[in-house]
C-alpha cells in the first residue's frame, strides 16, 4: 500500500508524463516537419520527402507536395502527386497552410508542369490574390502575376490596362519587401517591353525611397537603372542625385570611374541649363 | 659463382625490405603525428585545397599559414595542394567520403550549385562585419566585404543567392612584350598605347624581319592565346552600340543581353559596328604566325620564350613562369584598341576600355564539414587582411584584391585599369556561337579568302546559334529557379516563417527579389525567341 507521499509524487509524475507527453505529441510532428524543410533547403530532396512523408499534419502534406516538385529525375507522376497534395490543402479555405498551397499550385501550373499550364496558373494567382489580401503569399504572387502578364506580346492599350490594374492591388500589399519587389518587377516590365523610362521611373523612386534595403548587388543597379532613365527624360537634377547616391554609397565599386565621367558630364548640362 | 649470386640476391632483398621497413615507419609515424595532433582537443587544425600549384602562389600560402599559427599558437593550418587536372574527381570523393578539408577552392564550374549547397555553408553572415585583422590599417572599420576591390561581386554565386567564397585571387590579361628585341628594331622601349601604334610596331617588325632574314613575328598566337587579343578588339567596337541598345541600363553589357538586343532588332549582321569588329579581328590576325587558330597554348609560348614574336597575349596567371623561362627583359601593356579618330575602326569607340568588370575568382569555399567553421572563416579573414594580401601579393607575384595593396614591382603593369568605359561583349561568350566562330573562322584570317567570304558562311549559321544559346540560357535559368523557388520556401519554413512573411525580411530580401528579376529575364528572352523574324 502506498503511503499518502508517495501517492502524492506518483501523482505528480504522472501529471508531469501527461504534460510531457502532450507538449512530446505535439512538438514532435513539428520538430520533425522542421528537420524536413532544413534537409529541402539544402537540398536534399529525396531525404525531405521521406521525413515529410512520415510526419503528420498539414505542413507536412505542404512539405511533401513542394518536395515533390524538386525530387530528381523530374517525373510527370511526382508532379500529378504535387497537385493532387496542393489542391487538396488550397480547397481546405480556412486551413494556414492554404494560402501557400494555392500559391505553389499557381508555380507548378507555370513552372513544373508539362506542356506549361499558364492560363491555370495566372488564374491561380489572382485567386489567391482577391482570396487572401495582405497574406505573404498573396503578396508574394502580385510580383508573379505581374511578370506572366506584362511579359506578352500584345496591343498597347491593352497591355498599358494590365499594367494599370496591377498598380491598383499595390496599395492592400502589406509586406513592405513584397511592394518593394513588385514595384521593381513593374519598373523592368515598362523597360523591357516599351522602353518607357517614363512609366518606369516612378516606380523604381518608389522602390529607392520605401527604406527597405536591397541586397547590394541589386542595390547598384536599380540606383543606376533610375539614374538613366532620368537622365533619358532629361530630369537632369535626379539623375545627378541618384548617380551622386551610387559614387556615395559604393565609392569602391569598379564602375566609378564610368559614372563619374557621367556625373561630369551631367553637371556640364545643368550648369549650362541653369546660365 | 652460385654462392656469390645468391649472396648478392640475399642483400638486395635485404635491402628491399629495409627500404620498405623505413618507408613505413616514415608513413606511420606521419599518420600517428597526424592523429595525435587531431586529438589534442587545445589544438585546432584548418586544411584547406587548392589548385594553384604555382611556386609562388604555394610559398606565400605557406607564409600567411606561418604567421597565422604564430598569431594562434593552437591553430595548426594546412594546405592541401591538387592538381588541377584531378581536382574535382578529388574533391567530389572527399566531400561524399566526408574527408574534406574545411576550405576548398572552387571555380565558376568546378560543382553545380546542388553540390555546393549540400557540401558548404554561406559565409554572407561574416562578410558585412569589419574584418579585425585590418585595425590600425586604414580598412579599419570597413565591412570586410568592401575591403575587396569587386565588393565580393566575384564572390557572390547567382544561382544560389548567397555569398559562399573568400578569394585571394584574381587576374588580368596584358601583351608581354620582349624589350631588348623592341629596343633593337625600333631604338626605344616604348610600348603601344593605341591600336595604331600597334599596327605600326607590327609592321616594323615584319620590315625587320624580312630585312634580316630572322625568323620573327609580331605576336605569338594560338587558339588559347589569340581570343585574349581579338575578343577585346572586337568589343570595342560595340562600345557605342551597348549604350544605345541596351535598355535597361545595367552595365556592362551582358553577352545575353547583348544577344536580346539582335532578337529585339536592335541590330543584325550588317551593323557597321559588328562588321568593323570582325574587320578589325582580320586586321590584328596578319600579325601572328598562319595557321595561328591550329597551334595551341604552348606552341605561342615558345615562340614568345625561343624569341620567334616580339609580343604574346596571355594572363597574369603566367607571369612568373614566363620570368623563370625567359633570358630577357620583359615588359607588358593592355591590348591596344583604337582610338575614336581611327579612320575605319573608330566610329564605335567611345574612350579607352576600362576593366571594371573584374572579378576575383576561384574562391576558398567553407564546407559543412568543418569541424571549426569559425576558425576558418578567422583564418580567411586573415589571409585578405591588408597586411596579409600586402604579403601574399609580394610572395605570389599575384595580383591584390583588397583595396590599397600594392602589386610586387614587376606586376605594377598588370593592375586592372577603371578608367574609361565597358566594351560590348564578344561573340565568342556562348557556346554555339563560339563554335560557330570556330568552323568559320579560317575564312576570316586567310589571305586566300574575303571579307565577305567569312560574313556569306558566318550568316548561315548565325541565327540558328544564336537562338540556340540564348534558348539555352532560358532553360538554365529556368531550372535554377524552379529549384530555387522550393529552396527558398524551405529556407522561410525552417526558421517558422513565410516568404515576405513577418519577420522574415532578411531572409526575404536578399531571395525574392532576386528570384523575379531571374524570372521576368527567363519569360522576356522566351517571349523575344518567340517572336517571328
Amino acid at each position: 500500500m502506498l503511503r499518502p507521499p508517495s501517492l502524492l509524487r506518483a501523482a505528480l509524475l504522472a501529471c508531469a508524463l501527461g504534460h510531457w507527453t502532450l507538449v512530446l505529441g505535439h512538438s514532435a510532428p513539428a520538430a520533425a516537419t522542421s528537420a524536413a524543410w532544413d534537409l529541402l533547403s539544402r537540398l536534399q530532396t529525396a531525404d525531405a520527402l521521406g521525413a515529410f512523408a512520415a510526419a503528420e499534419g498539414e505542413e507536412a502534406r505542404l512539405g511533401e507536395a513542394v518536395a515533390l516538385l524538386n525530387l530528381q529525375p523530374k517525373t510527370q507522376a511526382n508532379v500529378r502527386r504535387a497537385e493532387e497534395l496542393l489542391s487538396a490543402l488550397a480547397g481546405r479555405a480556412e486551413s494556414p497552410q492554404a494560402p501557400a498551397a494555392r500559391y505553389h499550385l499557381a508555380r507548378l501550373f507555370q513552372l513544373h508542369a508539362s506542356p506549361a499550364r499558364p492560363a491555370e496558373a495566372e488564374a491561380a494567382y489572382r485567386e489567391l490574390i482577391a482570396s487572401y489580401p495582405g497574406n505573404p503569399y498573396a503578396d508574394a504572387a502580385i510580383a508573379k502575376l505581374a511578370i506572366i502578364v506584362l511579359h506578352q506580346d500584345i496591343p498597347r492599350a491593352e497591355w498599358d490596362a494590365r499594367f494599370a490594374e496591377l498598380v491598383a492591388l499595390l496599395p492592400d500589399m502589406a509586406s513592405p519587401e513584397a511592394l518593394r519587389d513588385a514595384r521593381l518587377v513593374l519598373a523592368g516590365a515598362a523597360l523591357r517591353m516599351h522602353a518607357d523610362h517614363a512609366l518606369a521611373l516612378p516606380f523604381f523612386i518608389a522602390a529607392l525611397e520605401s527604406g527597405v534595403p536591397l541586397r547590394v548587388n541589386r542595390h547598384k543597379i536599380v540606383l543606376l537603372q533610375a539614374a538613366e532613365s532620368a537622365r533619358l527624360l532629361g530630369d537632369i537634377p535626379r539623375a545627378l542625385a541618384f548617380y551622386e547616391d551610387f559614387v556615395r554609397a559604393y565609392p569602391f565599386d569598379v564602375r566609378g570611374h564610368e559614372i563619374r565621367q557621367v556625373l561630369a558630364s551631367l553637371r556640364q548640362s545643368a550648369a549650362a541649363a541653369t546660365r | 659463382m652460385k654462392s656469390a649470386e645468391s649472396k648478392f640476391s640475399f642483400y638486395l632483398n635485404g635491402f628491399g625490405l629495409l627500404l620498405l621497413a623505413i618507408c613505413f615507419g616514415i608513413a606511420a609515424w606521419r599518420v600517428m603525428g597526424r592523429s595525435v595532433a587531431e586529438a589534442d582537443p587545445d589544438r585546432i587544425t584548418i586544411r584547406f585545397a587548392h589548385w594553384q600549384l604555382e611556386g609562388g602562389v604555394r610559398d606565400a600560402f605557406n607564409a600567411i599559414a606561418r604567421d597565422y599559427e604564430a598569431l594562434h599558437p593552437n591553430v595548426r593550418v594546412e594546405q592541401l595542394l591538387i592538381p588541377e587536372r584531378y581536382y574535382t574527381n578529388w574533391i567530389t570523393t572527399q566531400l561524399i567520403g566526408g574527408t574534406a578539408p574545411d576550405l576548398i577552392q572552387l571555380g565558376n564550374t568546378t560543382l553545380d550549385p546542388a553540390r555546393v549547397a549540400r557540401f558548404f555553408t554561406p559565409v554572407s553572415h561574416a562578410i558585412s562585419a569589419p574584418n579585425p585583422y585590418n585595425v590600425g590599417t586604414d580598412l579599419e572599420g570597413r565591412p570586410w566585404r568592401d575591403t575587396f576591390i569587386d565588393g565580393m561581386e566575384g564572390a557572390y554565386n547567382i544561382d544560389l543567392f548567397d555569398t559562399y567564397s573568400v578569394s585571394p585571387f584574381t587576374t588580368t590579361v596584358r601583351v608581354y612584350i620582349n624589350l631588348p628585341l623592341l629596343r633593337l628594331i625600333t631604338g626605344s622601349t616604348q610600348t603601344p598605347r593605341t591600336y595604331e601604334e600597334f599596327v605600326a610596331l607590327s609592321e616594323k617588325v615584319q620590315e625587320f624581319a624580312a630585312r634580316t632574314g630572322r625568323n620573327l613575328h609580331p605576336l605569338a598566337g594560338s587558339r588559347y592565346n589569340a581570343p585574349m587579343l581579338l575578343d577585346q578588339l572586337f568589343g570595342s567596337q560595340l562600345q557605342r552600340l551597348a549604350r544605345d541598345a541596351n535598355p535597361l541600363q545595367d552595365f556592362p553589357w551582358s553577352p545575353e543581353a547583348f544577344r536580346l538586343a539582335y532578337l529585339e532588332g536592335h541590330w543584325n549582321l550588317d551593323n557597321p559596328e559588328i562588321r568593323n569588329g570582325f574587320a578589325l579581328m582580320r586586321d590584328a590576325s596578319r600579325f601572328m604566325p598562319r595557321g595561328f587558330t591550329q597551334l595551341e597554348r604552348d606552341d605561342a609560348m615558345f615562340y614568345f620564350v625561343q624569341q620567334r614574336a616580339l609580343m604574346l597575349m596571355t594572363g597574369s596567371w603566367d607571369v612568373t613562369s614566363i620570368r623563370q623561362q625567359v633570358p630577357f627583359e620583359l615588359g607588358v601593356f593592355r591590348a591596344p584598341i583604337p582610338t575614336p579618330g581611327h579612320p575605319q575602326f573608330g566610329a564605335g569607340v567611345i574612350a579607352r576600355n576600362s576593366e571594371g568588370d573584374l572579378r576575383t575568382y576561384g574562391g576558398l569555399h567553407l564546407t559543412r564539414l568543418s569541424r571549426n567553421p569559425e576558425a576558418a572563416i578567422d583564418f580567411l579573414r586573415f589571409l585578405t587582411s591588408k597586411t596579409s594580401n600586402q604579403k601574399f601579393t609580394r610572395i605570389s607575384g599575384w595580383l591584390p584584391v583588397i583595396h590599397g595593396v600594392e602589386p610586387a614591382e614587376f606586376m605594377r603593369g598588370f593592375m586592372p585599369d577603371f578608367e574609361g568605359v565597358f566594351n560590348g561583349p564578344a561573340f565568342t561568350q556562348a557556346p554555339d556561337l563560339q563554335r560557330l566562330f570556330a568552323n568559320q573562322q579560317h575564312l576570316l584570317f586567310s589571305p586566300n579568302s574575303t571579307l565577305e567570304d567569312f560574313f556569306a558562311a558566318y550568316r548561315a549559321g548565325f541565327e540558328t546559334a544564336l537562338r540556340s544559346d540564348t534558348t539555352r540560357t532560358a532553360n538554365n535559368r529556368s531550372r535554377t529557379l524552379t529549384r530555387n523557388d522550393i529552396t527558398i520556401e524551405a529556407l522561410h519554413r525552417r526558421e517558422g516563417l513565410a516568404p515576405y512573411g513577418p519577420g522574415s525580411s532578411e531572409l526575404t530580401a536578399d531571395l525574392l527579389e532576386a528570384q523575379n528579376d531571374l524570372e521576368a529575364r527567363i519569360l522576356h528572352a522566351r517571349l523575344l525567341l518567340a517572336r517571328p523574324r
